[in-house]
């Protein structure tokens, strides 16, 4: 089976080309993949694997697009790395896979930061959520509004999807956000994982320190999101604080700002920020820790490449109860609730120091799911699996674009009180070519 | 009985398929049915029209005329077999060959260069393979078709052979110094590898082409080819040549070259065989290799420049040879017993 793969590629600083690098091999191994990118540049590594191709979004080549029996596009919310893959999809059917399942800031960095084509924002806007759309749109212009408080109730999603086949997503709770808009398939894979490059897998952590201090970990792009100011604003108030070692590593987005948070705590002695460390000696901080720190609020739908690499050292973890960890399995991480963040924090803590243990197997359940869920060969197998499935989607999509040429016409000219008595043939038409035979309606022998 | 012969028709083009049809439609009349046909516009670009073509098929309703019923249909082309009736015959000359048999091929795909091809090819498929098997039976032009058919679709089918038109006419007079090669310009009929070829014969062979070009690009393409390989006393281009002319250019030629690839039926072979002459073709070439007998009744060489050269300088050479492949041809002709009667009979069965 010939596969088309858009992707941004490694080197590529993008969770996204990590994750296409992931599964090259898996991939290969069950598929003639070709991996499509818009880059100048990538790793070289990628030819030892896979066929490389570069293209040009203004000029495709569609013959050999065409050549494949499926094309998948991934996407997310960086304009710079999306934008070619997107414009090709618009045009040729594939299969969508969403690493975000709220697009506004990819299409807002498009159109708005890009382009600077303003009014086609707003037709967009109003194109989708009608009145509210343009309205929100002329907010986020006027900077009456920013792009975070916008995009969960305006994701613009569908316009990622206007032409595909179907869609893959890594969190089950996004389908609810999809259905219907546009009305395709939506097939859930749980996001794989495999530790970084150049260092093997970690095995279970049977055991965990017994005795306080315990030490948290906090670690990964940390946007005001991630809850650091809340948590540590929490913990500060509890009594039993000097229980825990808080160790913060990463890309802080302010750090002065979280330093003088720490001060005015009176965390200093409790907490650190570290700044940005190697993936080995990551490694060995999360082999070190006790428990970390993974809220999220609010949430853009996507699933959590850090709590993978969490469960990946048998750790437990606090993460916040929305979005994708709602979906989790229960007992493989502990819960904070968005709207009793601060109770929630404190009550979880103290449950930490009075059974440590239970943390742990929670941790060692954790790992057990990611070995169960998450790795790249099963995500391979579903990806590759996807073929048949996508047969019957093309045939779909080819009766749905009947349909809309169809309707595009009809609408002109048939009153919409007449539309059912007349529409009716144009209906079994189109649903006798797309292979489903009308009962009543077969014609011949 | 009422029969209603079902094509599709580009307008302002008349064709192989045309010419067929109408052939279809005396032959009925000369049996005493009362019959008629109906052609659908159609334009098969950009490709998603192909779809609006294949709807509007669909939507149409064929199974009356003013109160009076329509006993038989016969359906011809894609995508007029796909019009439901309850009598439906398809004699298919050919599917949609961009979808299937010419969809990887490097000129003749229309699809595969198409940002949605895929779709639509599927498309295709799907509406063939449901449809097709509503007919109460399922003829096609070729043995050729129907192997199509059979690997595209899986459905099965039986070759029915019709006479070219003007059967009669063709005949045999003594031969002048060319071979002939009657044919729309185009790059499945492959004139530029007979140009290629001549460019490399041992022996000063003519070739009289006859035939319009598909477009003025084809035409220019082979005028530049005759002037780089220096054959410009050697062939000529006739373009479009009258029935009358073309039966002349058959009956005075020494053989006739027709090497396309994979032809669905090929009347060519059949009219060359009608004016006993020998027929050069290839052997990718499809639709003729059902009716020439290799060595017997003409050559199929290997579709190449060098294998064609070979086959143009033993054709030219040895006259002796050509007259008997001829005569041959023409004797299997006779033994074939095509004629339209008995398509005629077979379609209303």
């Amino acid at each position: 089976m010939k596969i088309n793969w858009f992707s941004p590629l490694p080197a590529a600083r993008t969770g996204i080309a990590l994750y296409t690098e992931l599964l090259i091999p898996v991939l290969q191994k069950r598929a003639d993949l070709t991996l499509w990118t818009e880059q100048g540049e990538w790793d070289g590594r990628l030819q030892m694997e896979a066929r490389v191709r570069q293209f040009d979004p203004q000029r495709p080549p569609w013959s050999e697009l065409n050549q494949a029996d499926l094309t998948f596009y991934n996407m997310g919310n960086n304009c710079q790395y999306h934008k070619g893959i997107w414009e090709v999809s618009r045009r040729h059917a594939g299969i969508v896979i969403l690493h975000d399942v709220c697009l506004h800031h990819f299409f807002a960095g498009l159109y708005v930061n890009e382009r600077k084509d303003h009014e086609e924002y707003r037709r967009i806007m109003a194109h989708y959520y009608g009145d509210a759309g343009r309205h929100a749109a002329s907010q986020f212009l006027t900077h009456a509004q920013t792009i975070e408080q916008l995009a969960p109730a305006f994701p613009l999603t569908p316009l990622a999807l206007e032409n595909a086949l179907g869609v893959v997503i890594h969190n089950p709770t996004s389908r609810q956000a999809l259905t219907g808009q546009p009305p395709v398939p939506i097939v859930y894979l749980p996001l794989p994982f495999a530790p970084s490059a150049g260092r093997p897998k970690t095995t279970l952590v049977s055991r965990r320190r017994s005795e306080a201090p315990y030490r948290l970990i906090a670690f990964g792009v940390i946007g005001p999101n991630r809850r650091l100011e809340q948590f540590l604003t929490a913990w500060a108030g509890m009594p039993e604080k000097a229980a825990f070692r808080l160790r913060i590593f990463g890309d802080l987005y302010d750090t002065g700002h979280i330093s003088a948070h720490i001060r005015n705590l009176r965390l200093e002695d409790l907490a650190k920020v570290c700044g940005y460390i190697s993936d080995q000696d990551l490694h060995a901080e999360l082999m070190q820790a006790d428990l970390a720190v993974n809220l999220r609020y609010p949430t853009m739908g996507e699933a959590s490449g850090s709590l993978l690499l969490i469960w990946e050292h048998s750790l437990p973890a606090l993460v916040t109860q929305v979005g994708w960890y709602t979906t989790l399995q229960e007992g493989t991480v502990a819960f904070v609730r968005p709207e009793h963040e601060s109770e929630d924090i404190c009550s979880q803590l103290r449950a930490f120091l009075e059974n440590p243990e239970s943390f742990a197997e929670m941790g060692r359940r954790g790992y057990e799911a990611l070995e169960r869920e998450h790795t790249p060969d099963r995500y391979a197998e579903s990806i590759v699996a996807l073929a048949e499935p996508a047969r019957g989607w093309a045939v779909r999509d080819g009766r749905l674009r009947m349909a809309r040429r169809a309707g595009d016409d009809m609408r002109h000219w048939i009153a919409p009180q007449a539309t059912e008595a007349l529409a009716g043939n144009v209906a079994h038409a189109i649903w006798d070519l797309s292979g489903n035979m009308v009962a009543g309606k077969k014609a011949g022998g | 009985m009422r029969v209603l012969i079902a094509t599709v028709k580009v307008p302002f083009i008349h064709g192989g398929a045309e010419v067929l049809a109408d052939s279809l439609l005396q032959a009925l009349q000369a049996q005493g049915h009362d019959a008629d046909i109906v052609a659908v516009p159609y334009k098969n670009y950009p490709p998603e029209r192909i779809l609006d073509h294949m709807m509007a098929c669909r939507l149409l309703d064929l199974t009356e005329a003013f109160g009076n019923s329509i006993d038989r249909l016969i359906a011809l082309k894609f995508p007029a077999y796909l019009i439901p009736h309850p009598n439906k015959v398809l004699w298919i000359l050919h599917q949609h060959r961009g979808a299937y048999d010419l969809w990887a091929h490097p000129q003749g795909g229309d699809l595969l260069p198409s940002p949605n091809g895929h779709i639509i090819r599927d498309a295709i498929h799907q509406a063939d393979r449901s449809l097709i098997p509503e007919a109460k039976s399922i003829f096609t032009l070729s043995a050729n078709v129907s192997r199509r058919l059979k690997q595209g679709c899986g459905i099965d089918s039986s070759p029915l052979y019709n006479p070219p038109a003007n059967a009669a006419s063709f005949h045999c007079s003594e031969p002048l110094d060319y071979l002939f090669h009657p044919s729309r310009i185009n790059i499945l009929k492959r004139q530029t590898l007979v140009l290629q070829a001549l460019g490399q014969t041992r022996h000063p062979v003519r070739v009289t082409f006859a035939g319009a070009a598909d477009s003025p690009g084809q035409q220019q393409e082979c005028e530049s080819l005759v002037r780089q390989l220096g054959l410009s006393g050697r062939v000529q281009f006739l373009g479009y040549v009258s029935e009358t002319e073309k039966v002349k250019l058959y009956a005075e030629s020494l053989g006739v070259i027709f090497p396309p690839h994979d032809e669905d039926y090929g009347y060519i072979t059949l009219e060359a065989m009608l004016s006993s002459k020998p027929v050069l073709t290839c052997t990718d070439s499809g639709g003729p290799l059902e009716f020439l007998i290799h060595r017997q009744t003409g050559l199929a060489v290997e579709p190449s420049a060098k294998a064609l050269a070979e086959g143009l300088d033993e054709i030219w050479a040895d006259r002796s040879r050509a007259r008997q492949w001829g005569l041959a041809g023409r004797k299997r002709y006779e033994e074939l017993h095509i004629s339209w009667e008995d398509v005629v009979s077979h379609l209303l069965a």
